[in-house]
């Protein structure tokens, strides 16, 4: 049809086709951003395209608010913090040079912060143990009920342990143990090289094996 | 092999997902060493437990509030954009530099007050216009430049009004009454030429001879000279300037009551006690004995001193009432 009237009332045809592409970003924005690498979403973010911010937060929220809880330990800082690394992360992205994964800059910027906020005295407040959705019990949902409130003391009993431990440590055995990361990646994330990684994870695990005595 | 490089044998199993138990060296190093057997128990159980830990995944609605975060800041930013756009010279570059020099002329205004000696010199050429008490006075001040050129112009001024009031000054007396006494402040402008004029018809005032030669030497000089013949003039002139009206001794109209008919300026009258004056008065040269003869009607009369001049006397008389 377009070719029809663009053989016609050309005008009318441009403006049907301007036309059309609004509506297709309207209906299919969301869409097309998915279809986005991150890299490609950056670069559309610094062209002005304000709402591909939004598909970056979806990609790494999970990501960001996981790392945050793991290190601060409490729900509610945990959100809190992950909010602050979103926007930390808006307002500097046009200082993302490319040269390593969006993913790990921004682990890089959580991380930063998660450690800003445990120096502070943030975390002198009394902590709020809320228990989490049921849906986020994955891994428990196969458990008895004697096995599942097993594995919550234990789990509670290492977390604690993780948090006495010094604020390198922890945050080495956190990435480390807790969120996988390779070597590799520590080494990127904390700017620290991957010799010394090791080392400190030892000493940490050290520590926590201390720790435990008698938990596991 | 090292209890050391056995640790990091057993993590390097671990951290790769492999188990540590299949390697025969691992098996024979633990069986001897109850260390490295505790160490690679608390790491296998160590390792399952972290891996059932619970993911805690982003809550509902978390994209939306980062969002509306945003928004938010960006609103309260555009707000104080708007409330700081009056203020926006101070974020400019040359602000600093701009403020200390706005200070430092307030400071100079303060100081120096260059508006004020202007406002000061227009207030003093007004008031000199009026009487020669002010240029007296501007005379007296600080022999600064700016007051030296001011006091040329006030004494120029000055004498051009009293040239003015002289024309009048002679004018009425050509219409007036001979036997007029004139007021003092009146005579005391009276320059010499007048009264020379007037071919000593006129009242010859001492005062107002003597306020004529001290102004022939403002228009020859830069400067007044201090002649003796004007010193006492000014002196009074000080006291009581024109403007403000001269308070007569009461003894005073009793005196010209008794002495009308004859031209005389009492220039001064004085009480030594209750009932005893001295009068300087200046008289007519022919009018002096008929005068002393009148006064000693009334009073015991005494003369202190006599000034005779051509036409006129002054004379220093001490009265005291019978």
């Amino acid at each position: 049809m377009i070719n029809v009237l663009n053989n016609i009332f050309p005008h009318i045809a441009d403006k049907m086709r301007s036309f059309s592409d609004f509506l297709r970003l309207i209906i299919c924005g969301r869409e097309r951003y998915r279809e986005l690498t991150d890299e490609e979403a950056v670069r559309a973010f610094l062209q002005g395209e304000q709402p591909v911010f939004n598909e970056i937060v979806e990609r790494h929220k999970d990501m960001v608010f996981s790392l945050c809880y793991n290190i601060m330990n409490d729900y509610d800082d945990a959100h809190d913090c992950a909010q602050d690394v979103f926007i930390r992360v808006h307002d500097r992205l046009c200082d993302f040079g490319f040269r390593s994964a969006l993913s790990t800059w921004i682990y890089k910027i959580a991380m930063n912060l998660c450690r800003d906020r445990l120096k502070t005295s943030y975390r002198k407040r009394v902590r709020n143990f809320a228990v989490p959705e049921e849906s986020d019990r994955i891994s428990s949902q196969y458990l008895t009920p004697h096995e599942s409130i097993e594995r919550d003391e234990t789990e509670n009993a290492i977390r604690c342990a993780i948090e006495q431990l010094p604020e390198n440590e922890r945050v080495l055995i956190v990435l480390r143990d807790l969120e996988g990361r390779s070597y590799d990646e520590i080494a990127g994330i904390t700017g620290i090289p991957e010799g010394t990684v090791k080392s400190r994870l030892a000493r940490g695990r050290k520590g926590l094996r201390s720790l435990l005595k008698g938990v596991i | 092999m090292k209890c050391k490089d056995f640790k990091e044998l057993i993590d390097a199993y671990i951290d790769n997902g492999l188990d540590p138990m299949k390697d025969e060296e691992i098996l024979r190093h633990i069986n001897d060493c109850s260390g490295c057997r505790d160490y690679l128990q608390f790491r296998v159980k160590y390792a399952a437990e972290v891996k059932g830990f619970k993911r805690h995944n982003a809550p509902a609605g978390f994209t939306e509030s980062v969002e509306r975060r945003l928004r938010e800041r960006a609103e309260s930013k555009f707000n104080m954009r708007v409330l700081a756009e009056p203020f926006v010279f101070l974020r400019s570059r040359f602000s600093i530099e701009a403020m200390a020099l706005a200070g430092l002329a307030l400071i100079m205004v303060i100081v120096y007050r260059p508006f004020t000696v202007e406002h000061k010199s227009v207030s003093e050429i007004e008031i000199a216009d009026r009487t020669v008490t002010v240029s007296e006075k501007v005379r007296d001040e600080k022999p600064a430049a700016e007051n030296k050129r001011l006091r040329t112009q006030v004494k120029k001024e000055s004498v051009m009004k009293d040239k003015a009031v002289m024309n009048d000054i002679i004018e009425k007396e050509a219409g007036s009454d001979k036997n007029t006494i004139v007021s003092e402040s009146i005579k005391s402008y009276e320059p010499k030429r007048a009264l020379e004029k007037s071919g000593g018809e006129k009242i010859q005032n001492k005062k107002a001879m003597d306020l004529a030669d001290a102004k022939s030497d403002i228009q020859g000089e830069e400067a007044y000279s201090e002649k003796k013949s004007v010193s006492r003039y000014r002196k009074a002139s000080k006291s009581m300037p024109a403007s403000i009206p001269v308070q007569k001794n009461p003894e005073q109209d009793k005196i010209e009551a008794l002495l009308r008919g004859h031209e005389i300026l009492i220039v001064e009258l004085k009480n030594i006690s209750e009932n005893e004056y001295l009068c300087t008065m200046v008289v007519k040269n022919e009018d002096l004995k008929k005068i002393i003869v009148k006064l000693g009607n009334s009073y015991s009369v005494t003369v202190v001193k006599t000034k005779t001049e051509e036409t006129v006397s002054e004379i220093d008389l001490k009265l005291k009432k019978k």
